[in-house]
């Protein structure tokens, strides 16, 4: 099989994406991630499972959707007063039945199953957008890199096209699936949520250790390639001394690029779409208040930017 | 002939305008004055009438000069007079039926109403409108406009006319008046009769000039010193260009608009030619100063805003074919600055722009719509000029001199007639060939003669295409036929002087603009519905004939039943989750524009078998898309009956889900050549449009290199609209761009506000 015959599950296509690296780019969100984030803004692409979204002001539980499932994945369950369906991912055959027995649309499985080349002949068509802008494809998620095959197909793919590539990772990936796309990536964006290895542990399940190991590697080999992503979060680091750390530390390491992604909530509506409780605050912050974090990276002579 | 009363809303009037400064008997004594008027000079030969009709409204109907004016010329219109344009007063000898109903309502004795009673059955024969659709009304197929039941409306106006006002200020008062009597000297009986009366238009002008002076001095009693000089500069500039040619940016300005003025147009087209080199020379020298300049466009703006044609008042700057480029941009500058800061709804402020439009121009552009102006509009001259080259058959340097009028209508300054006094809904077209000939709205046979097959017979897709293409041939040989008929109509009855004045060649052939005078004959029809009609075959195709997953019959009989029948909503997801145009998808794109082509090029032919200069498709809308969609039926693209059609060549509402680069795409897919403007809407947050500024011009550079011809953007944010519909005293001044035109959103009407709200908002 082709790289541009492999499939991946895309959630999102996202095109005209301004805030996935450099220029207008055409964003892939696929699925599976390795970590849990609490305030993750795309809660669907975590699980590898079947996802659906149940919208709670269409759905008025009438219960078509258990009926039309032929593995009997739904059952209606009643919250807050109101009958609403509960799938189970482990039943979910991923048929869509249900979606067409709902005639209100309140019923949605996330994602498609799309081939490489599919998707990129969808990103192609915005060629000329990139070549204004110095922009591209990005593979996003999820972790795009949790399945090393395809993201390799897909970049490699993608570079065949002759299309300017970047990649949002976690860094939470194997060493060797990092070994193995760096040729084919032009930008890494590259998650750094913390220095401290129990609380990245306990709260989103990821490894410093290899989240730094990864990075390193990358500032050694192509720094040009990296622009570090800090994502501020109320609650976890949003606490002068740590993120100036982490300053600190991409510094020595050799990164010179940082993005200061203020928290906000945007993903919020997701969470009740899945029947999620949402742990985090419920307030953004703004770009000011990431101000001072931003003139100290300046100061340490990063190349810094508030917002992606 | 058939006696037709056309008492209703005639034109699209979502400002609300300012009342007249006289009082109502004033108003009644003036149009019986006026009614009076044209009955004595009725067989006088009908540019005679008309000058003589002028003088009863000229110089009577100008207004005392209002405290912030700079410049002086503010006219009232009644519900009879002369006019051009449906949008102040009406079209020719008009009588406007539902306003002077209303207006009898102000009136305080029966003898007085009586005596309006009188002049509303007078003018029930001689309205110039009335005479036009008596003609041309009939049957189910016509409307008038605004009518809705038919699929087809035609209509008498004069709209766009977009005047030579270099001519204006090159000769002066006195030069005309010199040409004229040129012309006059052997002239033969038919020549002299206009000719006669464009001189005496021209001196009953002078009249006008010295009624301002006039106002000018009764406002200076009592006014400061500071504004008792400005009134005297008025004053002085006035007297200045009574006769002599202006020397001045202020009296140039002062000239051309009270022209604009007296001759009905409410359209003033490319002023940055006319206008720039005074406003050079008066910077260079001194005589004005940069703040100077900007009072006076910024009074220009008010005074255009305050004539309320809603969907009119096109200032136009940049682009190709201008003499001086240097004075022209530094025109545009000063009206960018403007137009930011008043965030009126009129002017209609557009910028034609091409590869060497300087940077900053674009810069502040942009910057003008990220504040919400909605302002200026956007035309490409790279892609306009060599589509009008084409589509009007016209050499470059006149197709260099194109405007875009109302809603986008091209036409050419100075040299073209183009009002669209014909439109199409072709979505309703569509329907009647579904249904043996017959409109399942209303279950009327609007088949206009056409040989309909039965549903039954419909057995490929290529048999229902070409079914719609039967009866859209039969509704474009009316179009062609009515349009021109308008004109035989008009020029029968009137001369528009004012305007024959300073259109190529009236003066020089000695004949008025519709009677040979006009170098350029064209004219325009609006088709609606364009992509709810290329959707709805696309989805017949895929659904029925590709896939064979419900029968032709199960879909024309779910869109008659509006999908309430059993089984229906689910045919009708089906419907709408098929692919739809503007989203950058090859075979359904290719569908819209198989359609467009065939309607764009089948009126295109027909002006051209009729004689015409050109006659060409517009797709625009004012509101028409969604006062019409409540009189058509549902249909396969999965719209239910009554919701608006699409606006203009843009997704229904709620269709485009592939973001701008997929929209924008698809909207370049049309080839410009085949239409006279085509409206392309697109929404985006303050978000989106100003932190992202770079890559929105990256995206808007870039549409517009890949053939975009044009674009007309609206900021607003996620929510606002909907809050504002709530809320409105919270949103005295969000303005949004509707289609061809722009409105203070809380002013629209509940539908239309919905219609704007549906529309993708791309945010980041």
């Amino acid at each position: 099989m082709g790289d541009a015959d492999k499939t991946i599950t895309v959630m999102n296509l996202e095109r005209f994406a301004t805030h996935d690296g450099p220029g207008i780019r055409t964003a892939v969100f696929v699925k599976g991630c390795p970590l849990h984030c609490p305030w993750c803004a795309n809660p669907e692409t975590q699980s590898l499972g079947p996802v659906h979204f149940v919208d709670g002001e269409r759905c008025v539980g009438c219960g078509e959707c258990a009926r039309s499932c032929p593995n009997g994945a739904i059952s209606l369950v009643t919250e807050g007063g109101r009958r609403r369906p509960r799938v189970d991912p482990a039943r979910c055959s991923g048929c869509r039945a249900c979606e067409r027995a709902c005639l209100r649309e309140a019923i949605v499985l996330q994602g498609h199953v799309m081939s490489v080349g599919e998707v990129l002949s969808v990103a192609e068509r915005d060629r000329d957008y990139y070549e204004a802008s110095g922009g591209g494809v990005t593979l996003s998620g999820g972790e795009p890199l949790m399945f090393a095959d395809t993201a390799l197909a897909f970049l490699r793919e993608a570079r065949v096209r002759g299309l300017d590539t970047a990649v949002e990772t976690t860094g939470n990936v194997a060493f060797e699936t990092l070994r193995a796309v760096e040729p084919y990536v032009d930008h890494f964006l590259y998650d750094v949520k913390s220095l401290d290895e129990s609380s990245l542990r306990n709260v989103v399940g990821g490894s410093v250790k290899l989240n730094q190991e990864g990075l390193r590697w990358l500032a050694a080999r192509c720094p040009d390639k990296i622009n570090a992503r800090v994502a501020v979060i109320p609650g976890f680091n949003f606490d002068d001394e740590e993120l100036k750390g982490i300053i600190d530390w991409l510094w020595e390491i050799g990164v010179r690029r940082v993005n200061l992604l203020p928290y906000h909530t945007l993903g919020l509506g997701k969470y009740a779409k899945l029947g999620r409780d949402y742990a985090c605050s419920r307030s953004s912050l703004r770009d000011e208040d990431l101000e001072e974090l931003h003139e100290y990276a300046l100061s340490r002579g990063m190349e810094s930017k508030v917002g992606a | 002939m058939a006696h037709i009363n056309i008492d209703g809303v005639q034109n699209v009037q979502v400002s609300k305008p300012i009342p007249s400064e006289k009082t109502p008997l004033q108003q009644l004594e003036i149009m019986e004055r006026y009614t009076e008027t044209y009955q004595r000079f009725s067989g006088l030969g009908k540019a005679r009438r008309e000058v003589e009709c002028l003088k009863v409204i000229f110089p009577t109907m100008f207004r005392r000069i209002e405290d912030a004016d700079l410049i002086a010329g503010r006219l009232d219109f009644l519900p009879i007079g002369f006019g051009s344009v449906t949008s102040v007063g009406g079209v020719g000898h008009y009588c406007v039926f539902h306003k002077l109903r209303a207006f009898r309502e102000q009136l305080d004795t029966e003898e007085q109403r009586a005596r309006v009673d009188r002049l509303y059955d007078f003018w029930q024969e001689h309205d110039l409108k009335t005479l036009y659709c008596q003609d041309i009304l009939g049957d189910a197929t016509t409307g008038f406009f605004m009518q809705y039941e038919p699929p087809y409306m035609a209509t008498a106006r004069l709209s766009g006319m977009m005047l030579d006002y270099n001519k204006l200020v090159r000769l002066g008062v006195g030069g005309i008046v010199s040409q004229i009597d040129d012309r006059l000297d052997g002239s033969s009986d038919d020549e002299r009769d206009f000719l006669a009366a464009c001189r005496d238009a021209m001196l009953l002008f002078q009249d006008v000039i010295d009624r301002e002076v006039e106002l000018c001095e009764e406002a200076m009693e009592g006014a400061s010193p500071a504004r008792r000089r400005e009134l005297a500069l008025m004053r002085d500039d006035l007297e200045a260009v009574r006769t002599r040619p202006p020397e001045t940016f202020h009296q140039a300005l002062q000239l051309f608009w009270l022209y604009a003025l007296c001759a009905g147009c409410i359209n003033y087209g490319r002023l940055d030619i006319v206008l720039g080199p005074f406003l050079k020379r008066d910077l260079d020298s001194g005589v004005i100063t940069d703040d100077d300049a900007y009072r006076y466009v910024k009074s220009l703006w008010t005074m255009i805003e305050n004539r309320r044609t809603t969907v009119n008042g096109r200032v136009i700057v940049g682009g190709k074919g201008r003499p001086d480029v240097e004075a022209a941009d530094l025109f545009a500058r000063v009206c960018l600055r403007v137009c930011k800061d008043c965030r009126y709804v009129e002017p209609q402020f557009t910028l034609r722009f091409d590869s060497d439009t300087p940077q900053d121009i674009m810069d502040m552009a942009y910057d003008a719509i990220g504040a919400g102006a909605t302002y200026p509009t956007l035309y490409n001259d790279d892609v306009e000029v060599p589509a009008v080259e084409y589509g009007m058959r016209v050499p470059r340097e006149v197709a260099e001199q194109y405007v875009p009028f109302g809603c986008t209508e091209f036409v050419i300054q100075g040299k073209s007639v183009g009002t669209p006094n014909t439109l199409l809904n072709l979505l309703k077209i569509l329907q009647i060939s579904l249904n043996g000939g017959h409109d399942p709205y209303d279950g009327v046979d609007k088949s206009a003669g056409a040989q309909v097959r039965p549903l039954e017979e419909l057995d490929s897709f290529e048999k229902v295409y070409d079914n719609y293409c039967r009866v859209l041939d039969r509704y474009m040989d009316k179009s062609v036929e009515d349009q021109y008929h308008s004109y035989e109509v008009m020029n029968r009855e009137v001369s528009f002087l004012f305007t024959s004045i300073l259109m190529d060649d009236c003066i020089e052939r000695g004949r008025a603009l519709l009677d040979g005078g006009v170098e350029i004959l064209g004219g325009t029809n609006e088709t609606y519905g364009n992509i709810n009609t290329s959707d709805s075959l696309f989805a017949i195709k895929r659904l029925v004939f590709d896939e064979g997953r419900y029968t032709l019959k199960q879909v024309v009989d779910a869109c008659n039943d509006d999908f309430q029948g059993p089984g229906e909503e689910r045919l009708r997801l089906d419907l709408w989750h098929c692919d739809k145009y503007g989203n950058d998808l090859d075979e359904v794109d290719e569908m819209a524009n198989r359609c467009y082509e065939y309607v764009a090029k089948g009126i295109r032919d027909r002006g051209i078998a009729k004689g015409m200069g050109y006659y060409l498709i517009v797709i625009s809308n004012n509101q028409t898309n969604t006062d019409w969609g409540h009189m058509t039926a549902a249909s396969p693209d999965g719209r239910r009956a009554g919701v608006y059609l699409n606006p203009a060549n843009n997704p229904q509402g709620g269709a485009a889900t592939g973001g701008p680069t997929a929209m924008l795409n698809s909207l370049a897919k049309f080839d410009a050549r085949y239409h006279a403007g085509s409206v392309q809407n697109i929404k985006f947050t303050p978000r989106m449009f100003n932190h992202d500024r770079k890559k929105v011009k990256m995206l808007f550079d870039t549409y517009f290199r890949r053939g975009g011809c044009h674009l007309m953007v609206t900021v607003c944010d996620k929510g606002e609209l909907e809050d504002a519909q709530m809320h409105p005293e919270k949103y005295p001044d969000l303005i949004v761009r509707v289609a061809g035109y722009s409105a203070v959103f809380v002013d629209l009407p509940k539908d239309v506000q919905d219609e704007v709200i549906s529309r993708t908002l791309w945010d980041s």
